[in-house]
């Protein structure tokens, strides 16, 4: 199987820490970080990564206000998820076919996304805290915007859905819903009927879920290894600058 | 196939754009299957779904009547919209049984004055119904406020029944053919009223609705049959079809008629609900009126790989016999003003009662046992089978079959006491989440007195259905 490449790094200090394998400092580029307590910074002059999903999708264009909307959702939902303080660097890729091909037949993914974007979360001390990625799917009429979080292992630890455009089948985006995949791992079938509890009136929403999350934990896997753990340089994470 | 109206108001550049926009949307079809490839502009604060539900049918039983026939049961249209954040307006439109309602009138010179002429031509069975029509201002918390043609929250069948969510190609009894609701579902009122969700612990979620409604009432539908006979004088019949009928539209009916749900899931699968409703069912025509009271109790449940889920209704009229003797007296006089005979053509005036007893109560239970088949059977992602089964009964106490008046004007009521029950087994399966083909084996039973339904003289019946609906 081929290397997948990262196509986008951000920033001098960014590129050359997360390419030896080394978390980005907190005020480096391509990087989220917080002080102790208050909001996340938007930090000056540099983008909050953005996640592929929303660069693309009708859910969160840039030019609408909703991508802020998207991120400053997605910050606070890692936040709540791996607690603070936490920092996450953004990692983009360009697949190879094989790898493409690999993530469609681990999720049953008929169209897989070419250009992932993925996170990597630390905690203090530069503790891999675990990985997420933002997904959009489609829902009956719109896409749902949520993020998958999972540890190091690769295990879900959290879905949290950021936006959620329907006017019904909202209950995909409460608690007791999401909850169903903790622990989830890309062995899991991660389906209605099977391990997943469907909600009368909003199968369609179920399964938008159901297949994101199937889908994230392919590509986790398929680009942080099957075991999950710090990406190591020329294994799985490849140089800075696309090479 | 899914159309998506996207529309801007206010930026729209002029009007010639919008139509244009809404035509590129229309041709553009439904939108790809991943998000990302789609691009399309969204204005959140304004946007119009169109969707629906459809099923119909194929039905054998082993009676005269119905015949095996293929029927297209209902076709019901949807619009729901979203006018800024927190207002949303949502309309149902239902065809059923619908062919064609044709109106032809006619105004002709005649010698010595004019023929006028009016015709109504359409399919037998043709409804054609405003079956949801709200808007809803969403107040915060979880909190709703709806104002307009809703469905009244009694059990859980009339407020969750669009036909691609079940798995049976037939609504319960106690819902639709043999009603124990006032109405039959799916059941339509003017209403005003707020409707919540509240989670409950980490798993739990209350869901409630509570509604003032103008209410069910006794009324009448007038028919027309023309009987011919060979020998003898033909008849003119004008039937007037008496039973609870939706409260009306239009103001003519009082607002006195309450309803609400309360349903608690403590779990994702689990939901009990109770449910009742209360207001008079006299027209407004008679000065006393008696009142008509719902109870209902409903849920769901996982046991294990299996899903139950079922209702129980029963509903009490108060002072039927006077409220029936009261409303046909008032029928009886205005039919003696129509009443009269001219040749050899008869008009006879008839009034039918149905759909009224002192007490009617019921329940049906369903379950079933969904299985995910693996994925690309009959080449679909994610097909499911699910084998069902439903056993439901029906019971009438003093079912009224006659309303008589006799020449002082006393009011005779006929009744009777009518016990039915149904067993329902099958499968279902669903190639994709919002269709479903059905295959059913009924059997009903007349316990008691006559079937219900379907409406034959036989003691019981078996037949198959063969069903499939569709949610789009």
């Amino acid at each position: 199987m081929g290397r997948a490449l990262r196509i986008a790094v951000r920033g001098a200090l960014a590129a050359a820490l997360v390419g030896a394998g080394v978390p980005a400092e907190p005020a480096a580029a391509g990087s989220l970080s917080r002080p102790a307590s208050g909001p996340l910074p938007r930090q000056a002059g540099v983008a909050l990564p953005r996640p592929a999903a929303a660069d693309t999708s009708g859910a969160a264009r840039p030019d609408s206000g909703s991508s802020a909307r998207v991120l400053a959702k997605r910050d606070r939902a890692l936040r709540e998820i791996f607690g603070d303080p936490v920092r996450a660097v953004e990692d983009r890729w360009r697949l190879t076919r094989a790898e493409v091909r690999s993530i469609g037949e681990e999720a049953h993914d008929a169209v897989p996304d070419t250009a992932p974007v993925t996170l990597r979360v630390y905690g203090e001390g530069h503790r891999l805290l675990g990985y997420a990625m933002v997904l959009d799917e489609r829902g009956k009429y719109r896409p749902i915007t949520f993020l998958v979080a999972t540890g190091p292992d690769l295990a879900v630890r959290e879905v949290e859905v950021l936006v959620y455009r329907e006017d019904r089948g909202g209950e995909v985006g409460s608690a007791r819903f999401l909850r169903q995949y903790r622990g989830k791992r890309a062995s899991d079938p991660v389906r209605t009927h099977r391990d997943i509890v469907n909600i009368t009136g909003a199968t369609i929403s179920v399964n938008a879920l159901n297949d994101g999350v199937r889908r994230a934990l392919a590509t986790l896997g398929t680009l942080y290894g099957p075991e999950g753990g710090e990406p190591a340089l020329g294994r799985r994470v490849p140089l800075p600058g696309g090479g | 196939m899914i159309r998506r109206f996207l529309v801007r108001p206010r930026r729209a550049p002029g009007a010639a754009l919008v139509a244009l926009a809404l035509s590129a949307a229309w041709l553009a079809g439904p939108p790809p299957v991943r998000a990302q490839q789609t691009g399309t502009a969204e204005a959140p604060e304004f946007r119009v779904d169109l969707g629906g539900y459809g099923s119909t049918r194929l039905e054998a039983i082993d009676a005269d009547e119905p015949p095996t026939s293929l029927t297209l049961r209902r076709l019901v249209l949807t619009t729901d919209a979203r006018v800024g954040d927190r207002f949303r307006v949502y309309t149902e439109i239902e065809f059923e049984r619908f062919g064609e309602i044709e109106l032809e009138k006619a105004l002709e010179r005649a010698a010595g004055g004019a023929d006028l002429e009016q015709a109504v031509e359409g399919t037998g069975g043709s409804e054609l119904s405003l079956e949801q029509a709200w808007g809803q201002l969403d107040l915060g918390g979880g909190v709703g406020l709806r104002f307009g043609a809703v469905l009244p929250p009694v059990g859980r069948f009339n407020i969750h029944h669009d036909d691609d969510v079940w798995n049976f190609p037939r609504r319960p009894l106690i819902d639709r053919a043999a009603a124990v609701l006032p109405a039959s579902a799916a059941w339509t009122e003017m209403g005003l009223g707020l409707a919540g969700r509240t989670p409950v612990g980490e798993t739990g979620l209350l869901d409630w609705q509570v509604y003032l409604l103008n209410g069910t009432t006794l009324d009448f539908a007038m028919e027309h049959k023309l009987e011919t006979r060979a020998t003898g004088p033909s008849a003119l019949v004008v039937e007037a079809a008496v039973g609870p009928s939706p409260g009306a539209v239009d103001g003519s009916s009082r607002a006195d008629a309450v309803a609400a749900r309360v349903a608690l899931s403590p779990s994702l699968g689990t939901e009990i609900g109770l449910s009742g409703y209360r207001g008079r069912y006299a027209p407004d025509a008679l000065e006393d009126g008696g009142a008509v009271s719902t109870l209902g109790m409903d849920g769901r449940r996982r046991l294990g790989p299996v899903e139950l889920e079922g209702e129980f209704l029963y509903t009490h009229y108060d002072d039927l016999t006077r409220v029936l003797g009261d409303f046909v007296r008032l029928l009886g006089t205005r039919e003696a003003e129509a009443a009269g005979t001219g040749g050899e053509l008869v008009t006879e005036i008839e009034a039918e009662i149905g759909g009224l007893s002192d007490d009617r109560y019921g329940f049906w239970l369903d379950a079933g046992l969904p299985i995910a088949l693996p994925r690309g059977v009959l080449g679909f992602e994610a097909p499911v089978l699910v084998p069902v089964a439903r056993y439901e009964r029906v019971w009438l106490s003093g079912d009224v079959e006659k309303v008589a008046l006799d020449a002082a004007e006393g009011v005779a009521v006929g009744r009777a006491d009518r016990r039915q029950g149904r067993l329902s087994v099958g499968v279902a399966f669903r190639p994709v989440p919002q269709a479903v083909f059905h295959l059913v084996y009924e059997r009903n039973d007349a316990i008691e007195g006559a079937l219900l339904d379907p409406g034959v003289s036989e003691g019981s019946t078996n037949g198959v259905v063969f069903g499939m609906a569709v949610g789009f």
